[in-house]
């Protein structure tokens, strides 16, 4: 099992002491185009891997043109070689890579493999949990709730612990078409199964932050607008790199969801390698931090 | 002039959606063979009660629609796995004899499967394919895909470039019900939440009682207007202020974007979409007899200034939608064009 660890950027990785185990660094952004980095930082990045024997991989948000234009320079500045891979979550940078930059290997990003993340899933696939009805609330004696839930079918697990890229042969057999041999994964609370091809394709997964669900429209950014401010892009100062928001709803049960700049996660430290060896996983990607 | 397409879930309402200008129709199908198995909540990307749920009725209304020359699109917009297929496969093969003309598909392995039946039926890109730049238009206009659905998030400037370098596609966007925060294709959050409160729930009751969310496909509801409780953390610490603001809490009316009309069609966009399969009738004949009359200015005053169309619309909107404070941008698809 390959050791990864992911950093947002220069900053981060420099201040972080050992890399002991570790095979790989990721570094970059899926989920803001602000926050792209410069070029000059990635070869910086890129040369700080090197130094320590570590492979590269850079990581790369869904964009507009802009941000193409911003990716394409990265991208023309870095070295040749060939095992510096670019986890792309847009299609057309997918597109950029295998028509611009073929010496560069492309991964599927998480925002492109398509798994389901509500953080209530788990809760959701249990069978074990009551039927339909009013009980007593925990925290409140004189409390009740009323609880609507209602089982899915077990064929609905193969749907919700799955995904396209996972399993569809016909999609698989397309994205090895367009040199995409690796597919990111998040480490669902609900449990994972995966039906990778047999030979060619392999996956990782990152620990221990799960994406949910993000946005152009910033949250945090809209947190600093002037008040009245309804423009739909507030102004970005990037408050990202400093705040960030622990969010509380009865619906998660206890489960607190994070918010970090415009992208929503949850986290699951929940882990056993060898159910992950036996998935097809062959790589873990570790994030220290809210990856931003 | 822009196309108006308009959200149908009932044979019984294709006159009516006609009748109010809706130059093509949408739909979704959900088989209740595959509610049964896999649940109601996914097969496309609204629930339940938005789709037809009889092949029958679903035939009739495409042959009602076609004889008053307006074409039928289904949204086949979920994203499926493998062990769906067979279902998938057996569905799509029933709808095939629909007289259907295109599918809206969200899923990379639909649209390859699609392609692989040699279907003869347009197909369109939901915007759960999230398309945001000219190379990812470009990479499924080279898997046969004639028209894209830009995200709700996509700003003027981006609609302009992505038209002006996909000549051979037509581009449609959303412009009336069910604003969303979050990025169409990229939100994982499953829509299936209850509501919050006692009275949203219809339950009538009162007393201690709460409700806690889980899955009921009756009452469906997004996590996108959930209420959270927010703790801000600067760096490690916990710090008082600020509050993340999501954009759909502010919302106080319907989500429209019918100034942006005057906007799209210079744009190179050519269908404006009324979302919203789940709201009722009524609702969905008065937006797109709405969207036409906002249309009709532009037609009838091709000259028109931007300060007299906004003004006119959002006359129109007040009326139509019974809301009495001047437009702020909070119900607002674009709401760069109120200052403009």
């Amino acid at each position: 099992m390959e050791k990864c660890i992911f950093f947002g950027n220069l900053r981060q990785l420099k201040k972080n002491r050992s890399f002991k185990g570790y095979g790989r660094i990721y570094l970059g952004n899926e989920f803001c185009q602000r926050l792209i980095p410069a070029p000059a930082e990635v070869k910086q990045a890129v040369s700080f891997a090197g130094r320590r024997k570590l492979r590269f991989t850079l990581v790369t948000p869904y964009v507009t043109n802009a941000g193409l234009e911003k990716l394409s320079a990265i991208l023309r500045a870095l070295p040749g070689k060939s095992s510096i891979e670019v986890v792309v979550n847009d299609w057309g940078v997918l597109d950029l890579v295998n028509r611009e930059f073929p010496r560069l290997v492309p991964v599927l990003g998480r925002l492109l493999t398509k798994q389901k993340r509500s953080p209530n899933l788990d809760l959701l696939l249990r069978r074990d949990l009551v039927a339909p009805g009013i009980i007593p609330d925990p925290n409140n004696p004189s409390g009740k709730y009323l609880l609507l839930q209602k089982k899915f079918p077990p064929a609905a697990d193969f749907y919700y612990q799955g995904s396209n890229a996972s399993s569809v042969p016909l999609l698989q057999k397309f994205l090895l078409s367009k040199r995409i041999a690796r597919i990111e994964l998040d480490n669902l609370a609900q449990g994972m199964r995966l039906r990778l091809p047999a030979e060619g394709m392999a996956a990782s997964v990152y620990l221990p932050y799960v994406y949910i669900t993000t946005t152009f429209f910033c949250p945090t950014a809209a947190a600093f607008a002037q008040k009245g401010c309804l423009s739909r892009r507030p102004a970005c100062r990037k408050q990202c790199r400093q705040y960030s928001f622990e969010l509380a709803h009865p619906a998660f049960a206890g489960r607190p969801l994070y918010l970090k700049g415009n992208t929503q996660f949850y986290r699951n430290d929940r882990c056993d390698r060898g159910i992950l060896k036996k998935l097809g996983i062959n790589r873990i990607v570790y994030a220290p931090d809210l990856p931003f | 002039m822009l196309k108006i397409i308009a959200p149908l879930r009932e044979k019984n309402e294709v006159s009516a959606l006609i009748e109010a200008g809706a130059d093509e129709l949408y739909c979704g199908y959900l088989s209740r063979e595959w509610a049964k198995t896999f649940t109601p909540l996914e097969f496309e990307r609204k629930g339940h009660r938005s789709n037809f749920t009889d092949l029958l009725q679903l035939k009739q209304a495409v042959g009602l629609a076609h004889k008053n020359g307006v074409p039928v699109f289904l949204a086949l917009n979920g994203l499926y796995v493998r062990e769906q297929y067979p279902l998938l496969l057996k569905t799509v093969r029933e709808l095939e004899q629909t007289g259907l003309d295109g599918y809206i598909v969200a899923d990379l392995g639909l649209l390859l499967t699609l392609n692989k039946l040699g279907t003869k039926k347009e197909l369109h890109l939901s915007t759960g394919a999230t398309v945001f730049n000219s190379r990812a238009a470009g990479f499924f206009r080279d898997l046969g895909v004639s028209r894209i659905v830009l995200d709700r998030q996509t700003d003027f400037d981006s609609m302009r470039e992505i038209c002006r370098d996909n000549p051979g596609i037509d581009f449609e966007a959303f412009v009336l019900f069910t604003l969303c925060v979050y990025i169409d294709g990229f939100c994982t959050f499953l829509h299936a939440y209850t509501a919050q409160d006692r009275q949203e729930a219809g339950a009538g009751r009162r007393g201690p009682l709460r409700l806690i969310t889980t899955y009921d496909p009756y009452m469906p509801m997004d996590a996108c207007r959930m209420k959270f409780r927010a703790r801000a953390f600067k760096g490690n610490r916990q710090a008082n202020r600020p509050q993340p603001v999501f954009y759909k809490h502010l919302v106080d009316s319907t989500e429209c974007g019918a100034c942006a009309l005057y906007d799209l069609a210079r744009i190179g966009i050519k269908a404006v979409k009324i979302v919203g399969r789940q709201l009722n009738s009524e609702d969905r004949v008065l937006g797109t007899g709405f969207i036409r009359r906002c249309l009709d200015i532009l037609r009838d005053q091709p000259g028109i200034s931007r300060r007299d169309f906004n003004a006119k619309v959002q006359e129109r909107y007040r009326k139509s939608f019974a809301y009495r404070k001047k437009c702020r941008g909070n119900n607002c698809y674009f709401p760069e064009v109120l200052s403009a």
